[in-house]
């Protein structure tokens, strides 16, 4: 059995259904992320884990028991708010201390697992300052050493980074990682930022109006993703997805055809459906490709340049990492890379290739 | 500098009629009884044309009059009783129970604020027909039960309107603490859920030092205002034998019913003294807590 199981778990609040027949199975040694626009249900679902909530319908199991309506305090799970929820009016040392003091454990004791457990976050020195005296990413730490201290079955994280400005964040982001691999526990992480997703999980589940769409490692989501939903939800600039007609292997996207009888679909979709292709998969030329339009704008952000290319009615987005000689106005060809394109049925759902399992 | 939004001859242009209502309503009144509370000025008679002049002579009467100190004693039960224990004590409570219930804290809301908003004349007479020696409502519920019949006036005076004043009021405390346990983000409580923290740990730790500062502020505007309340009058008349007389009452007694202006005025002005060292030490405690 996994560490973490949730089995057909329904939550609903009043008429809503926060969350809808849940399934996962999270491994002792998994960063799992809850990934999803606000609303979603991914952090209901971290509340059932928790014990804040509990399930109208289903089971939930962590390390082999079945804990459904447990309270919180006997599923010996440690949880970091997105408000980090630090005491205004205790120390940083008794912020962290709080947890082992309510389980009585000796003074000495106490002492001696602050002082360890600030050290490895690199706290020590803001141990006698008030939370408020002290930066957000440091209240973020402080936060993260009242859970660590707990030595849990499981960190339940809600949006701890969101709460930080961009360069904190990211910096914040490495630490997050470094420290899970040393937890030696599974941590549930909710997010609704797919870069932050991508770069910390091992396994990631995309939620939308409380049904998971996909669990699968961030590369499967990131190369195979499972709708239009997932794949429009991770990568940035999102992917391409246009609505087009199919004759057969034939796609006619706003006039032009696309040949893509070696994809090696199972199926074609029958008349409607959609093809999807990541920004960086499209290269730009002026002689010949796939299709032929004009550049709509040309957006440079350093490293790399965005170029939105307008067709008849669509509109596509290239990431160009080279220098870029084209202006809007100009006439391009575009050039997919067929091996990275997805084809989407008329429902949004991935047509897969004969040689994927 | 901060640039105030309007011109400084604005400012006092429009402080005026403030001010001058409070100074014609507020700060003479004060002086005057100051100054009365100095003389031998009564009500009716001789003294009431022509006071004397008598200096701290009204003050030295008051240290040593039992009716004074009998009164003090009273109020001070009746505070501690009514206003710390009963109105702050009952809306905690009322308010920690109501807490996150929106449709039980709208009624027990309701229901508490009425007793709030009943003119004053209206609640007395309520009262007074609730506890009636012969046909009250209690006592008819109490008979009805097996009971014997109590007469609540004369047997606990000041319970009795210990009790009155604690219906009466604590729907401004139990607003007051609804709305700081608002302002506790629920994640504070979440967290020491998971942690494990019993109910008590979580009131301890997590509810009442972050609405501490609520509870200090409720403290002086209760204490303050149940000092001062006269209402009790209503029911009982500061009787039997003075068993109930409050000094507000003791004061309306001295000036208006023995028409001893110029005494009643130097206890009217203890009594103001009174009420500012609470309110200093009160203060004093929140500054503490501060720093």
């Amino acid at each position: 059995m996994s560490w973490i199981v949730l089995d057909n778990v329904t939550k609903r609040f009043s008429n809503v259904v926060a969350v809808n027949r849940v399934s996962l199975k999270i491994e002792r040694q998994d960063f799992f992320t809850l990934l999803g626009p606000s609303g979603c249900g991914k952090t209901t679902t971290l509340r059932l884990i928790a014990g804040l909530e509990f399930p109208d319908e289903g089971r939930i199991y962590i390390a082999g028991k079945d804990v459904t309506m447990e309270l919180p305090k006997n599923r010996n799970v440690a949880m970091v708010f997105q408000n980090y929820a630090l005491y205004p009016h205790m120390t940083v040392r008794e912020n962290i201390a709080y947890p082992l003091l309510v389980r009585k454990v000796p003074k000495k004791e106490i002492e001696k697992k602050v002082a360890f457990v600030a050290e490895s976050l690199q706290i020590s020195e803001l141990l006698e300052r008030y939370p408020q005296q002290i930066s957000g990413g440091q209240q973020q730490r402080v936060a993260l050493a009242r859970a660590v201290i707990q030595t849990p079955n499981v960190f339940l994280l809600d949006e701890p980074l969101s709460n930080l400005d961009a360069k904190l964040r990211i910096e914040a982001r490495s630490f997050l990682k470094r420290l899970s691999m040393e937890l030696g526990t599974s941590v549930i992480y909710v997010t609704h930022d797919q870069s932050e997703a991508m770069a910390l999980s091992t396994k990631i589940a995309v939620m939308n109006q409380g049904h998971v769409l996909q669990v699968g490692t961030p590369r499967q989501i990131y190369d195979t993703p499972a709708n239009t939903f997932v794949a429009s939800f991770i990568g940035n600039p999102p992917m391409n997805i246009v609505e087009c007609r199919f004759d057969g292997p034939t796609c006619i996207l706003d006039g032009q055809k696309i040949d893509l009888s070696e994809l090696a679909l199972i199926e074609f979709p029958k008349e409607r459906g959609f093809i999807g292709i990541r920004p960086e998969n499209i290269a730009l030329n002026t002689k010949e490709g796939d299709l032929v339009g004009e550049v709509y704008v040309v957006e440079p952000l350093g490293f790399e340049t965005v170029v939105t290319v307008k067709l008849n009615t669509s509109s596509l987005r290239v990431l160009v990492f080279e220098d870029v000689p084209y202006k809007s106005g100009d006439r391009i060809f575009l050039k997919f890379r067929k091996d990275k394109l997805h084809v989407f049925d008329e429902s949004g759902v991935r047509v897969r290739r004969r040689d994927e399992a | 500098m901060k640039r105030s939004l309007m011109g400084r001859k604005v400012v006092v242009f429009l402080l005026i009629p403030a001010l001058s209502l409070i100074f014609v309503f507020l700060i003479l009144p004060g002086v005057w009884v100051l100054k009365i509370g100095m003389t031998n000025e009564t009500l009716t008679g001789a003294k009431a044309r022509n006071p004397d002049f008598v200096g701290f002579e009204n003050y030295v009467k008051v240290l040593s009059d039992r009716f004074f100190y009998n009164a003090l004693r009273i109020t001070l039960l009746f505070v501690l009783g009514s206003a710390i224990i009963g109105q702050a004590g009952l809306g905690l409570l009322l308010a920690l129970l109501t807490y996150r219930k929106r449709r039980l804290k709208s009624f027990v809301q309701s229901v508490v604020i009425l007793a709030w908003i009943i003119p004053e004349v209206v609640v007395a007479y309520l009262w007074i027909a609730f506890l009636d020696k012969d046909y009250g409502t209690l006592n008819v519920i109490l008979s009805a039960i097996g009971l014997s019949k109590i007469n609540w006036f004369y047997e606990y005076p000041l319970l009795t309107i210990i009790i009155f004043n604690i219906w009466r009021g604590t729907a401004y405390s139990m607003l007051l603490f609804s709305a700081a346990l608002e302002t506790i983000p629920p994640s504070y409580l979440e967290t020491a859920e998971v942690i494990g923290a019993s109910t008590w740990r979580k009131f301890k730790d997590v509810v009442f030092p972050n609405i501490k500062s609520y509870i200090l502020t409720d403290l002086i505007l209760i204490t303050l205002w149940t000092f001062n309340v006269f209402t009790p009058y209503l029911l009982t008349g500061g009787g039997p034998s003075f068993r109930t007389e409050l000094l507000s009452i003791y004061i309306y007694r001295t000036a208006f019913r023995y028409f001893k202006l110029g005494y009643g005025a130097s206890i009217a002005t203890i009594a103001l003294l009174i009420n500012f060292a609470l309110a200093m030490f009160y203060l004093s405690l929140s500054r503490r807590r501060k720093a």
